[in-house]
């Protein structure tokens, strides 16, 4: 039972680390609306679907730490963010949703969204940036749209891992 | 049950909340560079690699889709033949493409001998940063400092925004702290660079305060004047570097000034081999004036 959670915690953390690479890579995904995909956001709610709120939070940690060591902004901020989401992402639908394809796309939009108004609000509104609303509907939204597509294919690879590395008595 | 098990993991999530604030409000007090680089020290040769792969598949795959009617009517060890002609092909090209790119630095070093060149590589670029910053496989460890401008054989890219031992964090002109002096090189008339993400979004930067009887115009070169501005990013780029062409000359809309707008010389949003300006006449005074101000960026 142990194994297949370490198992199950090592296949995630590899996923999480190449989506993160290939987020990075230069000219591997086109830009649309000048936009690039966040592909860690809909990994951890995809995760998170399949996983308790404890091990989705850690999930969330982990892809929100590598995002901070990315940006060069402060440690700890994209953490707490994904923390909260993944944890917030497991509870609903450990409760409230159906674990299926579209409350994963849904979910995503959902998070992906509140993340987009939060760095709004923090890196643009804030500063006194006079184009936080250009910026929102011509950046931001537009790259929480194209995140949420990932996670189509996101969604069957973490229920692939979450089906496939999980003992028989695991919940 | 449920609950009770609900609470304790609702401590745990509070748990990682404070340890999460401390580790913000600490990077906040002091530098993130320490745990920052030691991240991307780990991190670096899979961006490397990564940003290679990148390459080689996309050349890969123009090759196959090229000479596909070709390969179906040759045998297999033909394939394997022209497939590894195809690449020696390709690192053929890329080298004299290499060798292309470093005669036209050698020229600008030429012209400014107190130049000291290093070069780099684009090896990632954050989605999440709403400037499109990049990062380079030079660091620290390669003689490379804040604030360094960073070109292209074209021209001006931006500056070192954060350096790590093995990669820096460059931001370019699209971004909102790119404020500095430029140089009309025709009519010798000044004014200062900015951008704004909708003259981003269009491919252009502007040139403000320019005089409202200017004889600036659509063609003229612009290049940077070796002046920092007290808003800018908090460093300085040397003189006589290229920014771009005018495209257009048109009236403020907050005051009786004209700006222009400029077309970068560098393409801004896709940058692949750069040059760091690890030193140049001045830079001592400008690092100076960074450190006494305590920086801007």
């Amino acid at each position: 039972m142990k194994r297949a959670g370490i198992l199950r915690g090592m296949a995630y953390g590899a996923e999480f680390l190449l989506l993160y690479l290939l987020q990075q890579v230069p000219g591997l995904f086109p830009e649309i609306s000048y936009s690039l995909p966040v592909l860690l956001i809909p990994a951890v709610v995809t995760a998170a679907f399949f996983e308790e709120e404890v091990p989705a939070m850690v999930c969330g940690l982990f892809c929100g730490l590598l995002m901070d060591f990315g940006s060069g902004s402060f440690l700890g901020a994209k953490a707490l963010e994904f923390a909260i989401g993944g944890y917030c992402v497991s509870f609903l639908a450990s409760d409230f949703l159906k674990t299926n394809l579209l409350s994963a796309v849904v979910s995503t939009l959902a998070l992906g969204g509140i993340f987009t108004l939060l760095q709004c609000i923090f890196t643009a509104l804030f500063p006194g940036n006079s184009e936080s609303g250009y910026l929102l509907l011509y950046h931001l939204l537009p790259r929480t749209l194209y995140t949420a597509v990932f996670a189509v294919p996101l969604y069957y690879l973490n229920r692939f891992l979450a089906t496939r590395l999980r003992a028989p008595a695991d919940p | 049950m449920k609950k009770e098990s609900q609470k304790k993991n609702l401590g745990k999530l509070l748990m990682v909340c404070v340890l999460m604030g401390c580790l913000m409000l600490s990077t906040a007090a002091f530098s993130s560079s320490g745990l920052g680089g030691a991240v991307n020290l780990l991190l670096m040769p899979m961006q490397r690699v990564s940003a290679a792969l990148s390459g080689q598949i996309t050349a890969n795959a123009e090759e196959t889709a090229t000479s596909k009617e070709d390969l179906l009517s040759e045998n297999e060890d033909l394939k394997a033949q022209i497939n590894d002609l195809n690449r020696q092909l390709i690192n053929y090209d890329t080298l004299k493409r290499e060798n292309e790119e470093y005669k036209k630095y050698l020229g600008l070093k030429e012209e400014n001998q107190d130049y000291q060149l290093l070069a780099a590589e684009v090896i990632a670029k954050d989605p999440d940063d709403l400037y499109g910053s990049i990062t380079i496989d030079q660091g620290s460890r390669d003689g490379v400092s804040k604030n360094d401008p960073v070109i292209t054989d074209a021209g001006l890219l931006g500056w070192v925004s954060e350096v790590f031992p093995t990669s820096s964090r460059v931001t370019t002109l699209f971004h909102a702290d790119a404020k500095f002096g430029a140089r009309d090189s025709q009519t010798q008339e000044t004014g200062i660079m900015s951008c704004t993400v909708q003259s981003a979004d269009e491919g252009y930067l502007r040139m403000n305060y320019l005089d409202s009887t200017t004889k600036v115009q659509e063609g003229d070169l612009v290049v940077t004047s070796g002046l920092a501005v007290e808003s800018g990013f908090g460093g300085l780029f040397p003189r006589n570097l290229t920014v771009g062409t005018v495209k257009s000359v048109s009236r403020s809309e907050s005051d009786a000034s004209l700006y222009a707008l400029v077309q970068p010389a560098v393409d801004l949003k896709n940058p692949k081999d750069v040059m760091v300006i690890t030193n140049f006449a001045g830079k001592s005074a400008a690092d100076e004036n960074t450190a006494s101000s305590g920086g801007n960026s």
